[in-house]
């Protein structure tokens, strides 16, 4: 039974109920990362980490925190998280660090952290809400990785920076140079949304004229 | 106590600030002799590469032993320069050519000030090297500054009496390789950031050329 929970949670968080295709949640980031993959996936993993702790720390808390300063604690508990991650990386992964810039500290920003600490994480226990964080860092980092590696390979010819497509196909990111900026993603993520809506639709009223 | 009351929500605000804070401080302070050597481990790798030496395949102790090797001169109080903050000590390197110098210069780009080493000779006619220490421009687009290619131009381009110029657009992955038509590529999608980059480049030149016309540089 309780299997069968953390299974529907894993399913939900990354298929049926997943934060950008259906909670059209982390926009943000999902627009500015996307087109180098090495970026997006340490965002990614930055963004899963910080949700599932920040999520179980603030499940732990729950009982104790007054509702007048809830969202400020959860702020605050985000922060904590999210300067932890930057501190890490600043020691032990400079480069990256360097890459991501500013980035890592707009985590905090990132509605899909403060949005499971509302939704899941204030009525349901700390291992659970663990997952919970975990799974939605999860389908969100599908989806980055997703558009990711058709703007990185559009644009750059690249897949984590290692050449896939000839230098003629790209010109120097000049071929593709929508690919290399935001608006590129915002439109994959319109035609995702788009595609998931549709498949939606039919699955509720199969073979019905929309 | 009441969740509720006001004496309760001070005490509770207050013990989960310090309670986040304090292993905050802690880690900060642990990490900081790290962070303090990558980050002289980057000046010093910048500063080499701008003086035309490979480090790559180098241990961090033998750049940070090569680098304490550098001749340093002492330029003084830092002079106006507008936007742009150069440097007030040089690092200089022997070679078969003439001397060499480096410095460290700063500017604005599009979000922030961009730091770079910059190389030059003597005669301030040739830049040596080109390498960046620190920047907030976007990732992907201008913070592709960083990317080899894009640095890799400046090397041996030669210093144009009025400014260095850049293309609005990437022309190649390996840039403008041409190094005497005083122009190089600027980054497709983030042309502000090439722009505050290029000035910045024009600025450390004109800086150098007065300290090479006073006798600084031998």
């Amino acid at each position: 039974m309780k299997n069968g929970r953390y299974g529907q949670i894993l399913k939900e968080n990354i298929v049926s109920n997943n934060p950008i295709l259906i909670q059209v949640l982390g926009i943000c980031s999902t627009l500015a990362v996307t087109n180098s993959l090495s970026n997006t996936a340490i965002m990614a993993i930055g963004v899963t980490l910080v949700t599932a702790f920040s999520s179980m720390t603030l499940s732990a808390m729950n009982k104790l925190i007054p509702r007048k300063v809830r969202m400020i604690v959860q702020v605050l508990v985000i922060s904590f998280f999210v300067i932890i991650v930057d501190i890490l990386l600043r020691a032990y992964a400079p480069e990256v660090s360097k890459s991501l810039g500013p980035y890592v500290g707009l985590i905090i920003t990132n509605c899909i952290i403060m949005g499971r600490a509302e939704a899941f994480a204030q009525s349901n226990p700390p291992l659970i809400s663990f997952w919970d964080g975990l799974t939605s860092g999860t389908g969100y980092m599908a989806v980055l990785m997703g558009i990711a590696v058709v703007r990185e390979l559009l644009a750059f010819g690249t897949l984590f920076n290692f050449q896939i497509m000839p230098d003629a196909f790209t010109a120097g990111g000049n071929n593709w140079t929508i690919m290399v900026m935001a608006p590129s993603a915002f439109f994959m993520v319109g035609i995702l949304l788009w595609v998931v809506k549709t498949l939606q639709l039919n699955k509720v009223a199969p073979g019905a004229k929309k | 106590m009441n969740k509720n009351s006001l004496g309760y929500t001070i005490i509770f605000t207050f013990i989960v600030a310090f309670a986040l804070v304090l292993p905050l401080s802690v880690a900060n302070q642990v990490t900081l002799p790290l962070v303090e050597q990558n980050s002289k481990l980057v000046e010093a790798r910048a500063i080499l590469s701008a003086l035309g030496e490979d480090s790559s395949g180098l241990a961090p102790q033998k750049i940070l032993e090569r680098f304490a090797s550098l001749t340093t001169i002492d330029i003084g109080v830092e002079p106006e320069g507008g936007n742009v903050v150069v440097p007030t000590v040089l690092y200089s390197a022997r070679s078969a050519a003439g001397n060499r110098y480096a410095g460290t210069f700063s500017g604005p780009a599009l979000w922030g000030q961009v730091e770079i080493a910059l190389g030059f000779d003597a005669g301030v006619e040739k830049l040596l090297g080109f390498s960046v220490i620190s920047q907030n421009e976007t990732p992907g687009l201008g913070g592709r500054i960083t990317e080899p290619w894009f640095g890799l131009q400046f090397k041996d381009q030669s210093i144009p009496a009025d400014r260095l110029t850049f293309n609005p657009v990437t022309s190649g992955k390996q840039g403008n390789v041409e190094k005497m038509d005083a122009r190089v590529d600027g980054i497709t999608g983030a042309t502000r950031t090439s722009e505050g980059v290029v000035a910045l480049v024009n600025a450390a030149s004109g800086f150098m050329k007065q300290l090479a016309a006073e006798g600084v540089l031998q």
